[in-house]
């Protein structure tokens, strides 16, 4: 009678998951522990200080105290900033999060020529990386909603409507993840100064999609291109879902069910490009050579 | 200060140092007494963690004793570091500094105003330095844009420009190539030899270098110097008998190694295990004893011996311990790739 | 092998050579001014050379820039307002440039090796800084002048100087105080250690708040009374706004008179108190054997 005396059976930790969708879930995993650790700097208090509460607080800050030169604050307009202004912390960290993964392997850490070696592919890697940023500015978030709770904001009678919070938040978090992943396959094609072309976009962004301010107050051409970006009826949703209120101007004239519409078509059209130009930039970075690359020479 | 002390190029008399670590304090000098005269090339040689940088910070002024003194030509390192400084320069290996927006003219032109130089004087000495080092053609090359090799130079230029009357060189040839490592030594034997008194004080990992280039050597390790002497005074440390090598067609039937032995002056005898294969073809292949003597003198009457018994003479060579012989005695054990690739403290 | 081994007499070779090191006040003012100058150049070429450092210093506080312009008519505010966020703008990247150029420099000169140098040549780190500082501002002078001018375009902002003297008194009052903080910055920074790009952040948007750069520090209360008296953004910038945009000078904490003599006391204070610091880590570095060393 034979014996077998081969390997014992792999672990399968994804269980009916096979193939490519088990690696790229494995190669998720992964990188979400090592994003874990790396961006969270957890032993650097001034870091988390910094980064974490005092930032987000003081653009809270900076921005109510702007509103206030017009009169006095009624709770529903700081209600209005402090929402725009926890989202954010979220948008931004999933914008340049991949951007700034894939340039930290490639310069500080140089490990992207490992990675791109391995069978796993960059894109769940960038994913996990941009996932556990976009976490991590949750904390963030939830401070700054926090103060404004402090500042007296009221929030929905009888806690968040779960519903809608539970369809906008996986939805959101998506497209702007899909968003961050396409900058990462562009930026690590650039050269000089390829750190700062995300925060960039995210600056851009944050002026268009009615985070501090209805959009109504940009340029007419400008307001249309606010309100074809899903991230604006994200964080309007988020709104309606913890303050029970709707917004006014355009952003409020939106019936629910339509702005979840525009968001899920809007997250849809993201995924449905985001991996192909994050893998077609990859590739010619790859021909070009840079994957090697420093910015800083 | 001595007279005696005050002449010297280097002086450093029962010079320690110790580092406050998270472990308890860790001495990286113990005692060290050193003397550079005026216009000596004088290397350090120690494994990684001896104190070689240690004690070149010390008198390079980066760095406070924690006893003992030192002075550059009679000026003490603690309390007249800004004079100290008029007269000397520095040059670490693998160092990147710079500004890679500058070019290289202008970074040069710069530290020629940090040296004190005035204007015309200082941009009359970057050209030079830079026709000196062939780096004209990159003259308004960015720093960015620079090789290892091309940004080391650069640092030598650098170093020149205050005509300094003591040079500190930390592993200055490190990762350079074989040519570009050369040139470096070419410039630095130069530089000595223009100005009577320029000194140079160089640690190094390379024991070729060190053989080559320095008129003394201090092996150190654990933060105390183990022996100093020029490289023939160390070597003759671990031997101190002259060993020939001596090459003969066959040793003849007549005569016997305890023969040999018996003769005047001769220490040992003994028959080396490389022996030459014929590759000729005439049928003579070469047989080597290594012949230990008292003095050089003695090798007369071996060789008569030899031919004597019909033995051809076919070599005679006299074979010297290596500076890296010397070193693992004293040390206990080589220089390794990590002692290099990793510079100690 | 024996080199050049000197044939000179020792003792006249040393006589030699103490003449050599002992520099008169003359020769040492000259050689610091002219390395002040050294130091300045490679800040004032720098933007020229890499022009996408240029674009994105103008990108990221003119974004800034519209960001407030657009909360400030969200709430339909006097368009006085608009002018005061221009120029608050362009004072500002002074500051952004004493956080990152001037705090943050020498902790970055030490990974790249340049402090080592500084410290090994006969210069010292207080003209090394003066020169930083010069240098600094007067790159950001470029970028400020265009932040105004795409303000002026964007917003359509107008302004009624009545007194240039003064305005030009203020800015370069103000600049000189944030600079003279910048040197003070510097040495903490340095001693701050691997933690120093955080500090980075918390001197910015805190700052901004703090300094009363795009609403007036008075509705901070006391909290905005004291940054008048230790962040020279705050009396800078109120006394700007006091100055080019007359419909906000009832909108200023103290008169223009008592916040100039404020930003000179402060330029002065910090100035001593930079000096010190300098002299501080580089006593420091040399007996700890760490603050002036690569951290590799």
């Amino acid at each position: 009678m034979p014996i077998n005396v081969g390997a014992p059976p792999a672990v399968r930790p994804f269980g009916p998951l096979r193939g490519a969708a088990a690696d790229a879930a494995r190669s998720l995993v992964a990188s979400a522990r090592l994003a874990w650790a790396i961006e969270g700097n957890w032993a650097e208090p001034l870091y988390l200080a910094a980064f974490l509460i005092v930032r987000p607080l003081a653009f809270l800050g900076l921005f109510l105290a702007v509103l206030s030169i017009g009169g006095a604050l009624n709770v529903s307009t700081i209600g209005f900033v402090v929402i725009g202004q926890a989202v954010f912390q979220i948008v931004s960290a999933a914008l340049e999060g991949p951007t700034h993964a894939l340039l930290d392997d490639r310069e500080r850490y140089r490990t992207i020529r490992y990675i791109f070696a391995t069978p796993s592919s960059l894109l769940p890697v960038s994913v996990g990386r941009s996932l556990v940023k976009a976490i991590i500015a949750g904390f963030s978030a939830l401070i700054v909603i926090g103060a404004g709770v402090l500042l007296g904001v009221p929030m929905r009678a009888g806690g968040p409507d779960l519903v809608l919070l539970l369809t906008v938040l996986p939805l959101g978090l998506l497209s702007v993840v899909g968003l961050g992943i396409v900058l990462g396959g562009v930026c690590v094609q650039l050269r000089n100064d390829a750190w700062a072309y995300p925060q960039a976009v995210s600056s851009t962004v944050f002026l268009l999609c009615g985070a501090i301010f209805p959009p109504e107050v940009l340029p007419g051409p400008v307001q249309s291109l606010a309100s074809v970006l899903p991230i604006t009826w994200w964080i309007e949703g988020l709104r309606r879902a913890l303050l029970g209120t709707t917004s006014p101007g355009i952003l409020g004239a939106m019936p629910t069910s339509e702005l979840i519409l525009i968001l899920a078509a809007g997250t849809a059209v993201i995924w449905l490009f985001s991996p192909r130009l994050f893998i077609a930039g990859i590739d010619r970075a790859r021909e070009k050579g840079y994957l090697d690359r420093n910015t800083a020479s | 200060m001595s007279e005696s002390a005050s002449h010297a190029a280097v002086h450093a008399s029962d010079i320690g140092r110790v580092f406050q670590a998270k472990g308890g304090p860790v001495t990286a000098l113990d005692s060290i007494d050193l003397r550079v005269e005026p216009g000596e090339l004088f290397g350090v040689l120690g494994p990684n963690g001896a104190g070689k940088s240690t004690l070149i910070k010390i008198l390079s002024t980066l760095l406070l004793p924690t006893s003992g003194a030192a002075s550059i030509f009679g000026l003490d390192v603690v309390t007249e570091t800004a004079r100290v400084r008029r007269i000397m320069n520095l040059v670490a290996g693998g160092d990147f500094s710079g500004y890679g927006l500058l070019t290289v003219r202008e970074q040069l032109a710069m530290f020629a105003q940090f040296y004190g130089l005035p204007y015309r004087e200082g941009i009359a000495k970057v050209d030079a330095q830079l026709a000196s080092f062939g780096l004209d053609e990159i003259r308004d090359r960015k720093i960015s844009a620079l090789s290892t090799g091309q940004r080391q130079k650069l640092n030598f230029a650098r170093s020149f420009l205050n005509d300094p009357w003591i040079l500190f060189l930390d592993e200055p040839t490190i990762g350079l190539d074989v040519s570009a490592a050369r040139d470096v030594r070419d410039r630095v034997r130069a530089f000595q030899a223009e100005q009577p008194g320029r000194t140079v004080l160089l640690t190094t990992h390379y024991m070729a270098e060190a053989d080559e280039m320095c008129d003394r050597i201090a092996i150190v390790n654990h933060g105390r110097i183990l022996a100093q002497g020029t490289p023939t005074e160390l070597k003759r440390m671990v031997q101190k008998d002259t060993l020939f090598i001596v090459g003969i067609d066959e040793l003849p039937a007549t005569i016997s190694m305890d023969s040999l032995r018996a003769l005047p002056g001769v220490l040992s005898v003994a028959e080396r295990d490389d022996v030459t294969d014929d590759v000729s073809g005439v049928g003579t292949q070469t047989v080597r004893l290594a012949v230990g003597l008292r003095e050089d003198g003695a090798l007369g009457g071996v060789i008569s011996a030899l031919a004597a018994g019909g033995a051809h003479l076919r070599e005679i060579s006299k074979s010297e311990p290596t500076l890296e012989e010397v070193f693992v005695q004293l040390v206990g054990r080589g220089i390794s790739e990590s002692d290099i690739a990793i510079d100690g403290a | 092998m024996v080199h050049s081994v000197t044939t000179r007499d020792p003792a006249e070779l040393i006589g030699r050579i103490h003449r050599e090191t002992n520099w008169g006040f003359g020769r040492r003012t000259r050689h610091a001014l002219a390395s002040v100058i050294a130091r300045a150049y490679p800040r004032v070429i720098g933007a020229a050379r890499e022009p996408s450092w240029l674009f994105f210093d103008l990108v990221f506080p003119i974004l800034g820039m519209c960001s407030i312009v657009f909360l400030l008519r969200s709430r339909g505010v006097d368009e006085a307002w608009i002018g005061s966020t221009i120029l608050a703008t362009a004072l500002l990247s002074f500051w952004i440039s004493v956080v990152w150029m001037m705090g943050a420099q020498f902790h970055w000169e030490r990974d790249s090796g340049n402090l080592l140098l500084y410290i090994t040549a006969p210069v010292g780190l207080g003209s090394i800084a003066l020169g930083m500082a010069i240098g600094g501002a007067l790159g950001v002078v470029i970028r400020a002048v265009i932040i105004t001018l795409a303000g002026v375009l964007l917003f359509g902002a107008k302004y009624q100087v009545a007194d240039p003297l003064l305005l030009m008194l203020v800015i370069v009052a103000g600049v000189a105080a944030m600079y003279s903080l910048g040197v003070c910055l510097s040495s903490v920074f340095l001693i701050s250690g691997r933690e120093a790009d955080h500090l980075g952040s918390l001197l910015n948007e805190p700052m901004q708040l703090l300094g009363g750069v795009y609403a007036p520090v008075r509705s901070m209360g006391t909290v905005g009374v004291v940054a008048l008296g230790i962040l020279p953004l705050a009396p800078a910038i109120d006394a700007l706004r006091q100055v080019a945009v007359p419909q906000l000078a009832t909108t200023g904490i103290l008169p223009v008179g008592i916040e100039l003599v404020i930003l000179v006391v402060m330029t002065i204070i910090f100035g001593v108190i930079g000096r010190s610091l300098l002299s501080y880590i580089e006593r420091v570095g040399r007996s700890g054997g760490r603050l002036l060393a690569r951290a590799d």
